[in-house]
């Protein structure tokens, strides 16, 4: 790439484009014959090439940790974005809900097990979503597909708990449950953390195990296939505006009229409603409208599911 | 059909597009040593490409246009950072990346992921593109949208100081402030 003519001096950068692989025939053959006989700047193209070589070894043991082990996540994402964009009205968003899922629990299945923050994290509460453990139920089949189904319906985005004082802090896939589960995790202005578990159960299995430290509550609830655990500290006051708030980041996808296939293929893609305010006149007996204080309180959960210890 | 069509190609994009995450993980990662950090650059890079799907052009080449979006959010949040001026341990990086037991080896990289951390951005980024991420000088020219010869000038600073830093051994409890 860098071709000089030969009575030129070899230059620093010469050395560097050596190092990589930018020189043409003729130059490279300069630099080595004036490496051969200039040892301190082979020495220094050794330095250069010992750090190549560190940055090798990185590149390495990083793509270890690529998600490509991870296909559970990447299939989710691929089924996911394949089944919502079905629907045209919401094909974009879909597609960026799916990467974005891609990212959130692809990414922090790479980095999450062993990150310090998320080891860190492994000795918070503990969330196992499945069938009940006491009841001896047998275990349903959990695969990517459930999680898929059920989630298809809606559009996934990462809660943005700031406005409740909360700054998020990373997040994993959980792989130990029965059923494909993701955690979150914020901390408040104290540090003190707050988690949030979000699973999903299949039909004979809707129990929920949950390890809670001392000194904390856990606020449980079931939305559709999805079941939420929301952990923080019991002195804090507003884990029952989190929990809103997190409703309000699982934003129903509208379905589409099936009596008007024809303008459905025809109209643009819309985008979906971003907020919780647009969504408050649904019919509150739908499964998938957003929840109301009513339907979120604790008291209101099955005394079996989940179970807290 | 052309609905058909159009899907397929935003198929077909999808996939190109996750081909690359995770070398866009991968630079971020050691780029900001914070590995949350990284993940909300990657997603913020990703909902900018993706968000223009629609009207979408054809790139000459991908992944520079993914690494030079990377670019742009990364100096969008470094500019919103120093307003924060959070400190973030450099040592964290480290518990993040799983190495074997090559004790050398793991020192060398403690030290080189250390040096790293402190180079100036733009050296840093230089660095990383073309020795990490493997990119031509022309790659990573039309990544971070400047000329060549500013590519190598900074890449034959950055490495100068990272030999420098690295000669000068562990850089022990190293905090920056970003």
């Amino acid at each position: 790439m860098f071709a000089k003519s030969s009575d030129q001096r070899i230059t620093d950068q010469d050395l560097h484009a050596f190092v990589d692989g930018e020189l043409d025939g003729r130059r490279y053959r300069e630099v080595v014959h004036h490496l051969a006989t200039d040892p301190v700047d082979a020495e220094r193209v050794n330095g250069m090439l010992r750090q190549q070589g560190g940055f090798a070894f990185l590149r390495e043991h990083l793509a270890d940790l690529e998600p490509t082990g991870d296909e559970h996540a990447l299939e989710l994402a691929r089924q996911l974005a394949g089944k919502v964009r079905r629907q045209r009205r919401v094909r974009l968003s879909s597609i960026v809900s799916a990467l974005a899922l891609t990212s959130l629990v692809g990414s922090w299945t790479v980095w999450g097990p062993d990150t310090t923050s998320i080891n860190l994290l492994n000795h918070g509460p503990q969330v196992l979503f499945g069938p009940d453990p006491f009841g001896g139920a047998q275990l349903v089949s959990s695969d990517a597909h459930v999680m898929e189904e059920q989630l298809a319906a809606y559009s996934v985005r990462r809660p943005d708990l700031a406005p409740h004082g909360l700054t998020f802090l990373g997040g994993n896939a959980l792989k130990t449950g029965h059923s494909p589960a993701f955690r979150l995790v914020y901390e408040d202005e104290a540090a003190r953390r707050v988690y949030l578990f979000v699973g999903t159960v299949g039909s004979d299995a809707d129990a929920a195990l949950t390890l809670v430290p001392e000194g904390h509550v856990s606020l449980n609830w079931r939305r559709g296939s999805l079941v939420f655990v929301l952990i923080g500290p019991k002195e804090s006051e507003q884990l029952l505006e989190v929990m809103q708030s997190i409703s309000n980041f699982l934003v129903p996808v509208p379905t589409l009229r099936p009596e008007a296939p024809a303008a459905e293929a025809v109209t643009p893609a819309a985008t979906l409603p971003q907020d919780a305010s647009s969504l408050e006149a649904s019919d509150p007996t739908d499964p998938t409208a957003p929840m109301g204080a009513t339907e979120v309180a604790p008291s209101a959960l099955p005394d079996n599911r989940p179970k807290a210890l | 059909m052309a609905e058909t069509a159009v899907d397929q190609a935003h198929d077909g994009l999808t996939q190109e597009i996750m081909s690359h995450v995770a070398a866009l993980r991968r630079y971020a990662l050691v780029l900001v040593a914070d590995a949350h950090e990284a993940d909300d650059l990657v997603q913020e890079c990703l909902s900018r490409v993706l968000g223009q799907m629609r009207s979408w052009r054809p790139v000459r080449d991908l992944r520079a246009y993914l690494f030079a979006t990377m670019h742009n959010v990364f100096i969008d949040t470094t500019r919103k950072r120093r307003t924060r001026a959070d400190h973030v341990p450099i040592e964290d990086v480290m518990a993040t990346l799983s190495l074997p037991a090559s004790q050398t080896r793991r020192l060398e990289v403690r030290d080189l992921l250390q040096a790293l951390a402190v180079l100036p951005e733009q050296q840093r980024e230089v660095v990383l593109l073309v020795g990490l991420e493997g990119m031509s000088y022309l790659e990573a020219s039309r990544v971070l949208d400047v000329p060549i010869g500013t590519v190598m000038s900074r890449l034959s600073r950055g490495r100068e100081a990272l030999r420098q830093l690295m000669s000068q051994g562990p850089v022990a409890r190293l905090r920056v402030v970003k």
